[in-house]
């Protein structure tokens, strides 16, 4: 019989053996990463200090830090935030269903693939930037606009993820459902979706990223809110360079947030795979 | 006419006159005419060279395919489809990677409609029969190439079909796991509840496991040989070795080989008439 136990729960771990740690991996990792930040700052200041740059140009990281709490204390830069947070999630929400549910037919029907792709590879081609006025001009410049140049950002690669994930699918395992009588809805909730999953998360980690670019560029073709507005209105009216950044930091904190919470829920719904277990 | 035939000694699953073709637009064949029978409690084994229309004919037994020509029956019925009561195994063991190897058991019984205690509880006997009870909350991915193909064994015979298909279910195993696995196969098999038709290439394995031995031509695959196979049940290990077991390999090695060989003399009558 094989049930030796050493067979399985090498597999399962697949590391070496522990050494003896003096502080553990896990704070290691948060440790390093902070540290990171800190020698981030710290280099910024000592190159302020030095230089002696305007603030214009570049202000000291206690300066953004300060404008960063004039803004949060007026209500300015939440108000800002959470209108680019409600293009950026209206976006996500039309892009990613219309992306998945399109590659879900080019991927179940080649004749449309194959006639259809130039189109969208052509379409792809064109830089939201330059049809964004475009979208602007046809569906104003509220939110409607923002989430659909959002959503035509991270539309194609998306796409051509779903398409990849579900065209992977191993065909025995196509056969086997067809041998067990499964119905339509059956293939696609026991095999299709579960299978094409890891290839989608793919394409969603890549989508949230594109995302936040999408609301920005939106909001930088016309808009009298959000922060794509605020960088504009900093960066062109007032020379506010600490604002600048508060909003760049803004951006990068949502894009991280979102792309973290992607993770998370990956590694849960793909507890099978051995690498995620193994993290 | 109904009633006269049912009185009639039906055979339990008969193939009659099926041909299959590489598409519907080639007259080139990959199955001439088969026509074979199978008993309600028959294990039989298919052995042919390869590519010779063996999963074909699997296939189209199993209603993964509908002939073009011919016809298959099942208990004197023409077969409609797949369906519950045909188990089948793949030449790979086909699970899936995201389900635990229960979950994996339990799909047919899920896809069917069966609630939820009983799914597991008829997983957990089947484990248990394939001998491997404790693995249910394993997924595969931890498991041995031999020990996934016992799970599809178990994926295969857990809505108790009363026709088992099996296409080189051990094809991919090393020669020991794959030994055992055949006396696994036999001993779940052995209250003969279940007819079994194998696909396979080893002749070994076809003496080993079957009541019957068919042995198959070359491309287009016809059926050249049957070969009973009167070794004594349940089967052990020293029949492998036993001078009957060696006589029936040499019968089936030989009835391969004659299968074979016109098939080349007559290509080469075939371009010299030509010429």
């Amino acid at each position: 019989m094989e049930r030796s136990l050493h067979r399985y729960s090498g597999r399962r771990g697949g590391r070496l053996p522990a050494r003896t740690a003096l502080v553990p991996e896990w704070l290691l990792e948060i440790g390093l990463g902070l540290l990171l930040g800190v020698l981030f700052v710290a280099g910024w200041a000592l190159l302020v200090a030095w230089k002696h740059y305007p603030p214009y140009i570049l202000p000291a990281p206690e300066a953004v830090g300060q404008r960063f709490l004039a803004l949060t204390r007026n209500g300015l830069l939440w108000r800002h935030t959470l209108v680019s947070v409600e293009e950026i999630a209206a976006g996500l929400v039309l892009g990613l269903s219309t992306a998945f549910l399109l590659g879900y037919f080019l991927a179940r029907f080649a004749f449309w693939e194959r006639l259809l792709f130039p189109y969208l590879v052509a379409a792809q081609a064109v830089p939201v930037i330059a049809i964004a006025p475009l979208i602007l001009i046809w569906l104003g410049n509220g939110l409607l606009a923002k989430t659909v140049i959002c959503a035509l950002t991270l539309f194609f690669p998306v796409l051509v993820n779903s398409v990849v994930g579900l065209r992977s699918i191993d065909d025995t395992l196509r056969l086997l459902m067809r041998a067990l009588g499964a119905n339509r809805w059956q293939l696609f909730t026991k095999l299709e979706w579960p299978a094409a999953l890891p290839i989608l998360f793919g394409g969603l980690k890549i989508g949230v990223a594109l995302s936040v670019i999408g609301a920005v560029v939106g909001e930088f073709m016309g808009a009298n809110q959000g922060l794509g507005f605020l960088i504009n209105l900093a960066a062109r009216g007032t020379m506010d360079t600490a604002m600048l950044f508060v909003a760049i930091f803004m951006l990068v904190f949502i894009a991280v947030t979102l792309y973290g919470l992607v993770a998370l829920l990956e590694k849960r719904a793909l507890r099978w795979q051995p690498q995620q277990r193994r993290r | 006419m109904n009633a006269k035939r049912s009185i009639l000694k039906q055979p339990f699953l008969q193939a009659r006159h099926l041909c299959a073709f590489y598409d519907d637009t080639q007259p080139l064949r990959v199955l001439d005419d088969i026509s074979l029978s199978i008993g309600e409690t028959e294990f039989v084994a298919i052995v042919g060279p390869s590519g010779c229309g063996k999963t074909t004919l699997l296939q189209l037994l199993g209603g993964l395919q509908t002939p073009r020509e011919g016809e298959v029956l099942l208990r004197g019925r023409p077969l409609a489809g797949p369906g519950r009561q045909i188990g089948y195994a793949f030449q790979v063991p086909a699970l899936m990677p995201w389900r635990t190897v229960q979950e994996n058991v339990l799909l047919p019984l899920e896809l069917e409609g069966v609630p939820q205690p009983e799914r597991v509880q008829r997983a957990a006997k089947w484990l248990d029969l394939v001998g491997l009870a404790e693995f249910g909350p394993m997924y595969p991915y931890q498991l041995s190439g031999g020990m996934q193909s016992r799970v599809a064994l178990a994926r295969a015979l857990i809505q108790e079909p009363s026709l088992l298909l099996l296409d080189e279910p051990f094809a991919a195993l090393d020669a020991l796991t794959r030994e055992r696995l055949n006396f696994e196969l036999l001993r779940v098999w052995r209250y003969r509840t279940v007819a079994v038709l194998i696909v396979t290439h080893s002749i070994e394995e076809a003496v080993l496991l079957a009541d019957r031995v068919l042995v198959m031509s070359p491309l287009p695959g016809r059926i050249v040989a049957n070969i009973p196979v009167l070794l004594p049940r349940p089967r052990q290990r020293a029949h492998l070795t036993s001078a009957e077991f060696a006589r029936l390999s040499g019968a089936v090695r030989m009835a391969i080989a004659q299968a074979m060989a016109p098939a080349m003399v007559g290509d080469v009558e075939k371009s010299t008439f030509q010429a």
